[in-house]
């Protein structure tokens, strides 16, 4: 759609500058400067991982318990033909668990090679959040607090080896 | 070289290196052995000289220096037609301090320690004109500049053989199951088309029978028919199917099975390392390692390896003058034997050294409160044996330069419990020790029997399970305290299997027969109820990754022909739990410590002090693992080392301070040096106590302990 040939170079640079304005618009609808995230619920708060590190999200009905396991290990589910166990955000983070019926969904997530589901009340999608504003955490196993509160998991510090000497 | 291309190589490299050091090192002891065979000396020359030049091609230079010394020292030998002692042990230091910038180093970059002193003491690093010109490797192997994983360094075996990820073949394996699992659920959809077709031809009949449209129904009998022939033809094919997954599971369990040797020849070294510290005479029989397993069975089992066989030659194998006085002859013997018992497997270490004293081992345990002197009087020689798995057992005056790194024997049997084995003790007096070690073959696939507990459903693995038991009132009893179950005409310790577990709803309800499984592994019985009995099923055990590998009673979980996961248990676990008399528990609930510090040594020095002292310690490897281990609360002290990877002790303290719920906990910092900046540090953060680490095996730890925790411990 050329600009009106017959139109002034006020006008054309007007029009010009409003296309590149809806374009641009457009574009920025998630901000180009952010950090693209998975955010979900747990616990009626809200959590990100690094969409990076993502591998899929399933639905809980999978989910199998696992007879002599500690709490914050929810159970073991099928994910892309791996058996993967499910943990317990709750628990690991020390807060009051809840029954299992709340979490509905899984995120499957994988570092550095170990596959794992985080169970989730409800997934959020993808969305990217400014980089500006974060704040490292106080505590717990987290990247940066965005000032939303929504916290980036750091997955390596998650439910990592309890009491494994490993070698 | 591009940054990127090294991190990718580097993997292949280090593991190739690595394998090049073994054979460097082996070869060295092998000339040592004797013989006059060229053998040795050319299989150590292409190992250093495909090392040299694989390092040369990365720029590693130390490692390459190091190489081309070996190599070197290695033609002179080989001139000289006989090895010095001295270059022996030069090439075997010049081998673990490479092992060790492997260890250490990362892509691009290897740094050796002490290299200047190594490479002197492999001769300067210069060969002679005459090692040079016998340099054997020159002319069988290729410059090092050949790719990595090329196999021409191997020799001629590599020919047929080719290297293969383990992690691809772990994916290979979970595939196959995956289609061994979409074969049984054809041949279900088959037989549903099978049973819809007959319901057709029912219906057919009827219809034909009543009203008559002859062409229609014909047809519809055709379609029936046709129908039929579909639903025959998907139960041929899942039958196929069914024996193409077998054959290529069959072949998949061979690919992953390794020669036992991998395992048993690096403990060559670790004997004369250990003989010679020691200066006693040890020599070192090896059997049985053509005999194949589980390559992942095997990695697990090398750190017990080295620990029991050191423990041999520290412990066991006396020193020469003690052995001539007893009439022995001065060199001891230490024997490692792999034997095949059908689906598991033995392993043996043996040595024919002073041999255990009951008697000793008996006061040991009571002296430092690990049961009363009048229950010890009791024990049988077996079960006294026993008590050297117990934790807290090995003394802190044991912990040597060679033996045990502070490890007791208790964390030999945690890692062989884990690999769903059994741990058994033998000795005679004067005449030496033996310790029995009983594996599976393998930790794939395995029979199941499925049974339900507490509601939920789980598997055993079979070849642990003796047989099912029907058990009625008349048969149930306690003897001390303990629930005892007959079993012919012996007395069994008898539990529920969902009070094994932990789980709700676990007592055993008097009066009502109960099914139960006879569970028996390395001459160990314990019968445990179960609600039911499902049946048998073969399946293959999938781990539950890293983060559940510390649930000890979780062998992994499987995956049913319907769909459904269920948890794989670890009989040796369940064993270990169900029998709580026989190892020795503490029926007071004792107090819970935390111990974190990244060395291995200083944390199992710790934890034997505590556990000695009588309080339950937790280890942790860093602050990120004890914070886990804190999280529930119900942790009466923390001991943390100042520097620590991942979260710092420093961190750790200010991080449990600032915790509402924990911050009551008392934390005692331990650190390498006196510095007043760091103990002010220290206490800044909240510390309650400041230790220096050579004070922990003075006392001074268990004094700060007792001082800080409340109440008697």
């Amino acid at each position: 759609m050329p600009a009106p040939a017959d139109a002034s170079p006020e006008e054309r640079r007007r029009i010009l500058q409003e296309r590149a304005r809806a374009l641009a618009e457009a574009r920025l609808e998630p901000r180009r400067e952010g950090i693209p995230v998975l955010a979900f619920s747990v616990g009626g708060e809200r959590y990100a991982v690094d969409v990076a590190e993502v591998s899929q999200i399933l639905e809980s009905k999978g989910l199998w318990p696992l007879p002599g396991a500690p709490r914050w290990l929810l159970g073991a589910m099928l994910a892309r033909s791996r058996v993967i166990p499910v943990l317990d955000l709750r628990r690991l983070l020390g807060l009051e668990g809840g029954g299992l019926v709340d979490l509905e969904r899984v995120v499957v997530v994988e570092e550095r090679g170990d596959a794992f589901g985080i169970a989730a009340e409800s997934v959020e999608g993808r969305i990217e959040v400014p980089s500006e504003g974060l704040t490292p955490p106080a505590r717990g196993p987290f990247r940066w607090l965005a000032p939303d509160r929504l916290a980036l998991l750091d997955l390596s510090r998650l439910g990592a080896e309890v009491g494994a000497e490993g070698g | 070289m591009d940054a990127d291309v090294l991190r990718q190589i580097w993997p292949i490299f280090s593991a190739e290196a690595r394998e090049h050091l073994e054979a460097i090192g082996a070869g060295v002891l092998e000339i040592e052995r004797g013989g006059a065979s060229p053998a040795p000396f050319e299989s150590i020359q292409r190992a250093a000289h495909s090392l040299k030049g694989s390092a040369a091609s990365l720029g590693l230079g130390d490692l390459e220096k190091l190489a081309h010394a070996c190599e070197d020292a290695v033609a002179v030998a080989r001139a000289a037609g006989r090895i010095e002692a001295a270059a022996v042990e030069a090439v075997l230091r010049a081998v673990s301090a490479a092992e060790g910038a492997l260890d250490r180093g990362g892509a691009g970059e290897a740094h050796v320690e002490g290299l200047p002193a190594l490479l002197a003491a492999l001769g300067g690093g210069k060969a002679s004109p005459a090692a040079a010109g016998a340099s054997a490797a020159d002319r069988t192997a290729e410059p090092g500049k050949k790719g990595p994983g090329s196999a021409g360094s191997t020799g001629d075996r590599a020919d047929r053989a080719v290297r293969v990820s383990a992690e691809t073949l772990d994916s290979l394996a979970s595939h196959v199951e995956m289609l061994a699992l979409g074969e049984a659920r054809t041949e279900r959809r088959a037989r549903e088309l099978l049973a819809l077709s007959g319901r057709i031809h029912e219906q057919l009949a009827a219809v034909s029978r009543e009203a008559g449209a002859p062409g229609a129904l014909a047809r519809l009998a055709q379609l029936g028919r046709e129908l039929a022939r579909i639903g025959q033809d998907a139960l041929r094919d899942s039958a196929r199917q069914e024996l193409d997954a077998a054959s290529i599971r069959k072949d998949l369990r061979d690919l992953r099975m390794v020669p036992a040797a991998v395992a048993l020849e690096p403990l060559r070294r670790t004997v004369r390392e250990a003989a010679g510290r020691l200066h006693k005479e040890v020599e070192l029989h090896i059997s049985g390692g053509d005999i194949r397993l589980d390559r992942r069975v095997l990695q697990r089992l090398e750190s017990p390896l080295v620990h029991l066989v050191r423990n041999a030659v520290d412990h066991g194998v006396e020193p020469p003058e003690a052995r001539r006085a007893a009439g022995k002859p001065a060199a001891g013997r230490v024997e490692v034997r792999v034997e095949s018992r059908g689906r598991r497997i033995g392993l043996v270490v043996s040595d024919d050294g002073v041999g255990l004293s009951a008697e000793r081992i008996r006061a040991a345990a009571v002296a430092k409160g690990i049961l009363p002197a009048e229950e010890a009087a009791r024990l049988a020689e077996q079960e006294t044996y026993r008590l050297l798995f117990a934790p807290g057992f090995s003394t802190a005056s044991e912990i040597t330069a060679i033996s045990g790194r502070g490890v007791g024997l208790d964390v030999v049997q945690d890692a062989i419990a884990r690999l769903q084995g059994t741990v058994q003790v033998s000795s005679v007096p004067g005449r030496g020790t033996s310790f029995d070690l009983d594996l599976p073959l393998t930790l794939a696939a395995t029979t199941g029997i499925l049974c339900r507990v507490a509601g939920e459903v789980a598997a055993v693995p079979a070849d642990a399970v003796e047989r099912v038991l029907r058990l009625g009132p008349a048969d149930l009893g306690t003897v001390a305290g303990q629930a005892m179950a007959r079993v012919a005409s012996s007395q069994v310790p008898f539990a529920s299997l969902a009070q094994v577990l932990g789980m709700p709803g676990g007592r055993p309800v008097a009066g009502e027969p109960r099914t139960a499984l006879l569970l028996s592994l390395g001459g160990q019985r314990a019968a445990l109820a179960v609600d039911d009995v499902l049946g048998e099923q073969e399946m293959v055990v999938s781990s539950l990754g890293r983060r559940a590998a510390g649930v000890a009673v979780l062998a992994g979980a499987s995956v049913l022909d319907d769909g459904r996961v269920v948890a794989v248990l670890n009989a040796a676990e369940l064993l270990r739990r169900g029998r709580p008399a026989a190892e020795g528990a503490q029926a007071l609930p004792r107090a819970r410590i935390v111990v974190a510090d990244d060395s291995l040594t200083t944390r199992s020095a710790m934890k034997a002090v505590l556990e000695i002292a009588g309080f339950a310690v937790l280890p942790a490897a860093d602050g990120e693992e004890a914070w886990e281990l804190l999280a529930d609360g119900r942790t009466q002290l923390l001991v943390a080392d100042v520097q620590m990877p991942r979260l710092d002790g420093l961190a750790l303290t200010l991080r449990l301070k600032a915790d509402p719920r924990l911050r009551r906990i008392p934390v005692v910092l331990v650190t390498s040096l006196d510095a007043p900046e760091d103990r002010m540090a220290g206490l800044r953060a909240g510390a309650d106590g400041y230790l220096v680490k050579r004070e922990v095996e003075g006392g001074r730890l268990l004094e700060l302990v007792r001082q800080l925790l409340p109440g008697p411990a």
